[in-house]
């Protein structure tokens, strides 16, 4: 009898566990299907698992928006892409995209400490994640308390690039990461337009420095596209950013080598890097740099 | 009695694979987010996928005049369970986190020359861990 018992038992678990793991596969068929919807090729496991990693290796829009800050640059809401425009973005290409121009946006109005602008321009992130089946990632209210009691956006700031982080890790473990990769080019375009538009409104040097430092970054990016080379979007994207690597080709970047020192202050371990980096950037070719990355983002936000 | 067996053999597997691949990362990511202190929060990087005696490598586009830290953490707490070597874009060593027989839970480093630095983790004695990436200019 209590053989019985044990024998029901164990076929119950076994049935939850069949359950509960056809549900999961539920869940990833639905995800694949938007995956595909604006793709013509899938990638290999390989390629994925390489695109994962590049994708890591590429700095989320607040590393260049604080430097924006640091210029004495004052808030411009003007150049950012109107948060009221996404109702026009219809494909799963363009929604991802420009959820990656958003994000690129509200860190720099976190930045500014604008919480008008912030709600707004959060509202329309989670719109637009909703829209991509990631929108469990942003909980307005939450942010929103987060926002009303702190006298600056900086938890909100933290908070909303842990999610964008969040969202990209969750996006390629549903084998989305094509919708990681438009969002992170989505990004780094707003981002550079905009520190174009701010270092040679301001003619600042360091922000020059910093502009001219994406030499190295859109290595990465043309890495990443070249991964989904079948995806026609990805490959217009390449395209176009291909041609903005012929100006930043004559960027020189150069760095003398010195041996790192490490050292214990208050417990931690801190290196210091004892090499230097030389950049040559010159203001005209920052223009041409400028003028390519508008035109790409003026097709990209449409 | 022998079908009993069976399906206890089943049942094993099937729930060991199942807490094997769950490795919840996630109260990890809010501890080590939380070492960040004045730093802002940039990355994270999962070590989810490997055993003791492996190691996996991630890449990161690191800044001149930047500081970035490394926070450490493991599924047990253990503070030294996660082991991180820095090296920068010409594969130079830059750092580890295991100095003069100490295991630092995270690193700080003072970037002057850009470039794309690699950080190679691995771990001992744990299931897995994560590291999360901050600056501060």
């Amino acid at each position: 009898m209590k053989n019985k018992y044990f024998i029901i038992g164990l076929f119950s678990t076994l049935v939850v566990l069949i359950f509960s793991s056809c549900s999961k596969k539920q869940s990833a068929d639905d995800f694949s299907q938007i995956a595909k919807s604006d793709s013509s090729g899938q990638i290999s496991q390989a390629t994925s698992e390489l695109a994962g990693q590049v994708i890591k290796s590429i700095p989320p829009p607040i590393e260049m928006q604080s430097m924006i800050l640091s210029s004495g640059a004052t808030y411009n809401a003007d150049i950012l892409n109107p948060s009221d425009e996404a109702e026009k973005y219809s494909t799963n290409y363009h929604k991802a995209i420009n959820l990656g121009i958003y994000g690129a946006d509200l860190a720099y109005i976190n930045i500014y400490n604008h919480k008008e602008d912030a709600l707004s321009y959060l509202n329309t992130v989670i719109k637009l994640s909703e829209d991509l089946k990631v929108g469990q990632f942003f909980d307005f209210e939450t942010i929103k308390r987060v926002a009303d009691n702190n006298k600056n956006l900086d938890s909100m700031l933290n908070i909303t690039t842990s999610n964008f982080e969040k969202m990209n890790n969750y996006l390629q473990e549903q084998n989305r990461s094509n919708i990681s990769m438009y969002m992170l080019t989505g990004g780094w375009v707003e981002a550079l337009y905009v520190a174009c538009k701010v270092g040679l409104d301001k003619k600042n040097q360091p922000l020059y420095d910093k502009i001219a430092e994406q030499k190295i970054v859109l290595d990465q990016v043309l890495l990443l596209l070249s991964c989904y080379k079948n995806d026609p979007n990805a490959k217009i994207l390449h395209d176009d950013l291909h041609e903005l690597k012929t100006v930043f080709d004559k960027i020189k970047i150069e760095t003398v080598y010195a041996e790192p020192t490490m050292v214990e202050e208050n417990g931690q371990l801190v290196v210091k890097d004892n090499s230097k980096t030389i950049i040559i950037a010159p203001e005209d070719v920052i223009k041409e740099i400028s003028n390519s990355i508008s035109a790409t983002r003026a097709k990209i936000i449409g | 009695m022998r079908l009993v067996k069976k399906i206890a053999v089943i049942v094993g597997v099937v729930v060991s694979i199942a807490s094997y691949a769950q490795c919840n990362t996630e109260p990890m990511v809010q501890k080590c987010s939380g070492k960040l202190g004045d730093f802002t929060f940039l990355k994270v990087y999962k070590i989810d996928k490997i055993k003791t005696g492996e190691s996996v490598e991630f890449s990161y586009v690191f800044s001149g005049n930047t500081s970035y830290m490394l926070s450490l953490c493991d599924d047990k707490g253990t503070e030294s369970g996660v082991e991180v070597t820095l090296y920068d874009s010409n594969r130079k060593l830059v750092s580890t986190n295991k100095l003069n027989g100490k295991v630092y839970p995270a690193i700080t480093y003072n970037c002057k020359s850009t470039g794309i630095y690699y950080m190679t983790y691995s771990i001992a004695d744990v299931t897995c861990g994560v590291s999360v990436l901050g600056f501060k200019k």
